[in-house]
């Protein structure tokens, strides 16, 4: 599956660029007040600010260039975290950029009642309109097929050049507006007003515009306010605690204090994670309609997935000759290749392939001498005559094919159609093959799981998703298959009402269920599944009731949004348990400096031993401000995630961002106070 | 540190554990409203209580109702008290005549024994007569029994599913104090009275002793108090004292009866939980946590006192335990109970939030004060009734939440999801803790009223103040000592911080059950991580070091950890 996608790298110049300019527009007040730890980092450092003004008036010198320092490095701190949150927004923008080109202005022909045609602009149509698109057309707005069958390039979406066909009624009726008519006439009702189209959906949905904060994200936010404020408290109540011991720490040093104990590496990286989730499913081509979605993906217990397209490719494919008595397998082989090598469905081409296995490649014939019969429905058979060696061979369903060699005065093998029997029974389709009388024998058909199927399955089984294969057929094929998948559970004989009822029962014990689909009757089900996936191909009914939208029209992709739901909180998770560790470092940094003038005894707290009290609480902030850009790439890559069970899971990101964000800050404040003690800074 | 005391405490603390598992299976079946033995004794007399109160006991209620209806009913019964104790001069059981206390004083004292705190600005003995005494008594009933209904809301919002009804206050409020205080308040009460507890109502006796002398001696209900003080975690003793009273612990067999009362029925209500919520692992996690914690701090504590004092050491003070000699820091412990029992019993006063005191914890070395302070400030080891388990529960939220992010999933308690009102309560919970404990504290060490009442110069002093504030908060009610607290602004102040650090947590926690109750529970899978073990263990006890050391960590460090520091390089605060 290589195909263009709209995904842009967040580390190219001009996105880097434009975020720099972002983070300084976003110091804001109006702005930052929305992510209120950094507001708090923010009003910090306009303090600081004043007192280096009112130093500089009262000549404290002394404490100027170290004042200085700090106000630099608080304002950097907000500004790396604005950086973070821009980062991750130039990316959609650029993306959303890139959508817009395909918007450009179309005319469109609009087909009056009366029967005549009118040329409008598209952004004149209204919902209901009909308009006829041709060959070369740009289809002008979102609508549904009503007459005629076209091919369409859809790549402006979905970037994949290959064209696709659409035509009226049935589940393949919607076309997008900007996709482009390769071949034929259709005429369109329109179903969307100008700028509520999917392209204007994609749009605003890329570039963050509609974004509204999830619920854990809220969830979280409350936590860090909460942190923030109690920090506050802490803060404010060590001043008087120094004047209990008749000292007075500067205002400077508290706020320094302050900044570097409240939650500013996840306050930070909050918004950019949240954006990144996002985004990461835009690289896979999927389209979430709310991040609320996203993070529901990531909960998901249940997974309804359909048993073709989706488990298998859909195609039954050729898996085993079975010879009649007396017959070698090599000759099978031979002809039933020869009888395939005109049929071009992929359940022939598996045949001419299984039959390569037994050494039959580079075959030449003469075609002069060689005439093929087709497969009708009514003769249920196709085949090929070899005219010189009067050898006529005919594939098929048993019974015809047994019919063709009794028409031909041979005789049919019971032993044969037992066989075939059981292949049928084991779900899978018989074709025999004959030549004039003779029955040679058998080519098992089998619906064939994808490959790697199984391991995703199981790897969904250790994190807890049970998967439910759905599927028409009757129970013993299904078995088969569900067998072969490693599905938990399977429903045969389904019909559309079946998805809905499964949902209902599984949301009833409290679950998540998700799904994909892509036709009309789908709909319902996807509108109450907690995540339900419509794939690009399908109606607009289908994409309307789901709350997100696959690009490529690819199933099997239910798996890989459950891992970007499942990422995002991790990394969310990991990033504030970091965070907070961060914070016992920076005690022991900071608390002897402070009380060093007031306290003297409290030096054997300085286990780091940072050179001198101003140098511990510089160092200190410095860390604070830098460990935001080093995050940075993770909140946007996202914490790496295997799939696990949640216990392995939080084993490894517990020691990784627990006890490192612990650690960590340790071994970064006493490598920067080295450096700033040996560059003079204080 | 010796072998005998070490045995001491694991004999102490074992049969506590030990006894504790029957009782919780009594406890749970009370709660639940299963079958007990003794049914055929309570039934008839609750149902009386009933038909007086007119309350139907099938009827149950929201959680709104039912906190609203627990705290109208404190608030009544703090009225009552604070008129009984302003007006004991009219009141019978006064041969003393004893005034009314100063309403300061009374305000402070009404507050304390309402919230199960019984911190204690007055000297029983000298400022109470025994009708005041026994009015304190019987909030030692009630207090205990509110704090352990708001604990069974809260389990009952985290049983139930889709539901709405936590319980019915009066019948649950009405068990606890029928079928668990009473009776072992009896049982208890017989106990002390056998060892050597006056039970009288004469206030005062004259004797002459052994050698002549005219002595008077203070006496009264002591028995009976000193059991429900110690059942109902509640910690106000009769006497100034408390239990470095001889009346009130004679010896040292009662000493460690007291802790055995002290910590059976918190210990018992973790158990309690885990059979309520059908996940007994879950239970003994928590317990395993609390208990670490506690032998952490008795560790700590033992090796400090039987260590001693170097400083004292080095001035030729013989502080090595020899056969005469028990070494270590005696200053301030009773001869008779030694160090590893006036340690043991610190750290349980300090755990089980009951506050009565055999030595003065002002005299504990830098360190062991450190240690029983931060009890305090957790304020979750077992814990007070009830509330040990409520604040234990809250960290759980807080970790559960952030660590259940990072398995990727919607954070899940007990199949609960866990989302913003949760969390906004339970932060908020924490953060009045830290609020309403930092705060006073902090405006007490910088006005002139507040520095007034400090006895000790330097970080010791600051210990004074923050151990005062720390108590009252985390309802606990001992006293550091050397902080005179009958002053206006100690007596409003702490009266005020009593209050607020009892009631602003509960309203917060009850409404968590409240929210829980309505969800449904998510059967649990490979995708969520199991609410015990080794894994569960380590995120609840790391969110408790985190939240507890981030909070404190400057309070302490300026007050005990100064004042250890300060010691060693050969400073001492007197």
């Amino acid at each position: 599956m290589s195909q263009k996608s709209y995904y842009v790298s967040a580390f190219n110049k001009k996105i880097i660029l434009s975020a720099v300019r972002d983070s300084f527009k976003k110091l804001n007040p109006k702005i930052l007040v929305k992510n209120p730890v950094m507001f708090v980092v923010e009003i910090g450092a306009t303090v600081t600010i004043i007192l280096l003004i009112k130093n500089l008036f009262f000549h404290n010198f002394k404490f100027i260039f170290f004042t200085f320092q700090i106000t630099i490095w608080l304002w950097f701190t907000v500004l790396f975290a604005n950086f973070a949150e821009s980062i991750s927004e130039g990316r959609g923008k650029a993306q959303a950029d890139s959508l817009r080109k395909t918007k450009t202005e179309v005319i469109a022909r609009l087909l009056k009642v009366n029967g005549t045609e009118e040329k409008i602009k598209a952004s004149m149509l209204r919902k209901g309109d009909v308009v006829i698109a041709e060959t070369g057309d740009t289809i002008p707005a979102d609508g549904e097929i009503i007459e005629g069958i076209a091919s369409v390039d859809e790549s402006a979406i979905t970037g994949e050049s290959a064209p696709v066909i659409r035509e009226s009624g049935g589940d393949r009726s919607a076309v997008t507006g900007g996709t482009k008519v390769l071949s034929d006439k259709i005429l369109i009702r329109i179903t969307s007003n100008p700028g509520e189209g999917f392209i204007d959906k994609m749009i605003s949905l890329v570039e963050g515009a509609s974004r509204q904060k999830t619920p854990n994200e809220i969830a979280l936010n409350i936590l860090l306010v909460i942190l923030t404020a109690l920090f506050l408290v802490v803060v404010v109540t060590i001043e008087p605690m120094a004047g209990y011991f008749h000292g007075y720490i500067s205002p400077v040093i508290l706020v320094a204090l302050l900044v570097c104990l409240i939650p500013t590496t996840i306050g930070a990286l909050l918004s950019a994670i949240g954006i990144s989730g996002m985004d990461r499913l835009v690289k896979h081509n999927v389209i979430a309609m709310s991040g609320k979605a996203v993070e529901a993906a990531g909960d998901v217990n249940t997974l309804l997935l359909d048993k073709t397209g989706t488990l298998t490719l859909g195609n039954r494919m050729a898996v085993n000759f079975i010879p009649a008595k007396g017959v070698d397998v090599k000759e099978l082989a031979n002809y039933a290749q020869l009888s395939s090598l005109s049929d071009e469905t992929p359940e022939g081409r598996s045949i001419v392939a299984l039959a390569k296995e037994y050494g039959l490649r580079g075959r030449h014939i003469d075609e002069k001498n060689i005439q093929f019969t087709p497969f009708s429905a009514i003769t249920r058979m196709s085949g090929v005559d070899i005219l010189d060696k009067k050898e006529s061979i005919r594939k098929g369903a048993v019974e015809a094919v047994a019919q063709f060699a009794e028409q031909n005065n041979g005789t049919v093998d019971k032993d044969i159609i037992e066989k075939a029997a059981v292949i049928s029974k084991q779900g899978g389709t018989p074709l025999a093959v004959a030549i004039n009388d003779r029955i040679l024998g058998i080519i098992h058909l089998k619906d064939v799981v994808k490959g790697g199927i199984k391991e995703r399955i199981k790897s969904l089984r250790k994190i807890g998703i049970k998967t439910i294969m759905i599927t028409g057929d009757n129970p013993l094929t299904a078995k088969a298959i569900a067998d072969e998948a490693g599905v938990d559970e399977f429903v045969a004989e389904a019909t559309p009402e079946t998805k809905m009822s499964i949902i209902e029962k599984e949301q009833a014990l409290g679950k998540l269920i998700a799904m994909t689909g892509d036709g009309t009757n789908d709909a319902p089900a996807l509108a109450q599944a907690d995540v339900g996936v419509a794939m690009n191909t399908g109606t607009m009914p289908a994409k309307e009731a789901g709350n997100m939208i696959d690009l490529d029209s690819n199933p099997t992709k239910l798996i890989e949004i459950v891992e970007i739901g499942k990422q995002l909180l991790i990394t969310r998770g990991s990033l504030t348990t970091f965070s907070i560790a961060n914070d016992v470092a920076k005690y022991f940094a900071i608390i002897p400096a402070m009380f060093a003038p007031v306290i003297p005894w409290l030096a054997p707290l300085n286990i780091m031993g940072l050179s001198s009290p101003q140098s511990a609480i510089l160092s200190a902030v410095i860390f604070n401000a830098i460990i935001i850009i080093i995050l940075i790439p993770i909140a946007l890559r996202g914490v790496k995630y295997r799939p696990a069970s949640a216990s392995s899971i939080l084993t490894k990101n517990l020691l990784i961002y627990g006890v490192g964000g612990i650690i960590a800050p340790f071994i970064g404040i006493k490598i920067i106070d080295v450096i700033i003690t040996y560059l003079h800074l204080v | 540190m010796t072998v005998t005391g070490i045995f001491q405490m694991i004999i102490v603390l074992s049969i506590m554990v030990i006894a504790a598992i029957p009782l919780s299976r009594y406890l749970a079946h009370v709660f639940n409203g299963e079958k007990t033995f003794f049914d055929w004794l309570f039934d008839p007399v609750e149902d009386l209580t009933f038909k007086f109160l007119n309350v139907n006991k099938e009827e149950e209620t929201d959680w709104v109702k039912y906190l609203k209806t627990g705290l109208i009913i404190n608030f009544l019964m703090l009225i009552i008290v604070y008129f009984i104790l302003k007006f004991q001069n009219y009141l019978p059981f006064n041969q003393m005549h004893y005034k009314g206390l100063s309403w300061d004083l009374d305000f402070n004292t009404a507050i304390s024994f309402i919230t199960n705190t019984n911190w204690q600005n007055y000297g029983g003995e000298e400022a109470l007569s025994n009708f005041s005494q026994m009015a304190l008594v019987f909030l030692q009933f009630t207090s205990a029994a509110t704090g352990l209904v708001f604990a069974v809301a809260f389990i009952r919002g985290l049983v139930r599913q889709e539901a709405k009804h936590v319980g019915n206050f009066y019948l649950d409020y009405i068990k606890s104090i029928y079928r668990l205080f009473i009776p072992l308040a009896v049982i208890f009460a017989i106990i002390m009275l056998s060892q050597g507890a006056p039970q009288t109502l004469t206030m005062q006796k004259k004797v002459t002793n052994m050698t002549g002398v005219k002595q008077t001696l203070s006496v009264g209900p002591v028995a009976s108090m000193v059991s429900i003080e110690n059942i109902g975690t509640n910690g106000g003793g009769f006497y100034d004292a408390n239990a470095a009273q001889p009346y009130e612990n004679p010896n040292p067999f009662t000493n460690a009866l007291i802790i055995f009362m002290m910590g059976t029925i918190p210990i018992a209500l973790f158990f309690m939980y885990g059979i309520m919520i059908g996940n007994k692992k879950h239970a003994w996690t928590l317990f395993a946590v609390a208990m670490s914690l506690l032998l952490v701090c008795l560790v700590v504590v033992y090796s400090q006192e039987a260590h001693g004092n170097p400083f004292l050491g080095g001035l030729g003070v013989n502080i090595q335990a020899g056969k005469n000699n028990p070494g270590g820091n005696m200053e301030g412990k009773q001869e008779h109970i030694g160090i590893a029992q006036s340690s043991l019993f610190a750290v349980s006063t300090t755990a089980f939030t009951t506050g009565n005191v055999d030595s003065a914890h002002d005299s504990f070395m830098p360190l062991s004060g450190m240690i029983l302070i931060s009890e305090m400030m957790l304020n979750l080891i077992f814990g007070g009734k009830g509330v040990g388990l409520l604040n234990m529960l809250t960290m759980v939220i807080i970790g559960v939440f952030i660590a259940g992010l990072m398995v990727g999933r919607t954070p899940e308690f007990l199949g609960k999801k866990i989302e913003a009102k949760e969390v906004k309560l339970a932060t908020l919970a924490m953060f009045a803790h830290a609020f309403i404990i930092l705060v006073p504290f902090a405006i007490a060490i910088a006005i002139p009223a507040g520095l007034a009442g400090i006895f000790n110069p330097g970080p010791h002093g600051l210990s004074e103040v923050l151990y005062a504030y720390t108590s009252t908060v985390a309802n606990n009610g001992s006293a550091f000592a050397g902080l005179n607290g009958n002053t206006f602004f100690y007596n409003i102040s702490l009266g005020l911080t009593i209050f607020f650090g009892r009631y602003i947590p509960i309203i917060c926690q009850v409404a968590i059950a409240g929210s829980l109750i309505k969800k449904k529970s998510v059967p649990e899978s490979a995708g969520t991580f199991p609410a015990y073990g080794p894994l569960f263990y380590a995120v609840v006890m790391g969110t408790i070091l985190l939240v507890g050391a981030l909070t404190f960590f400057p309070a302490l460090a300026l007050g005990p950890v100064a004042e250890h520091f300060a010691m060693v390089k050969g400073h001492l605060f007197y």
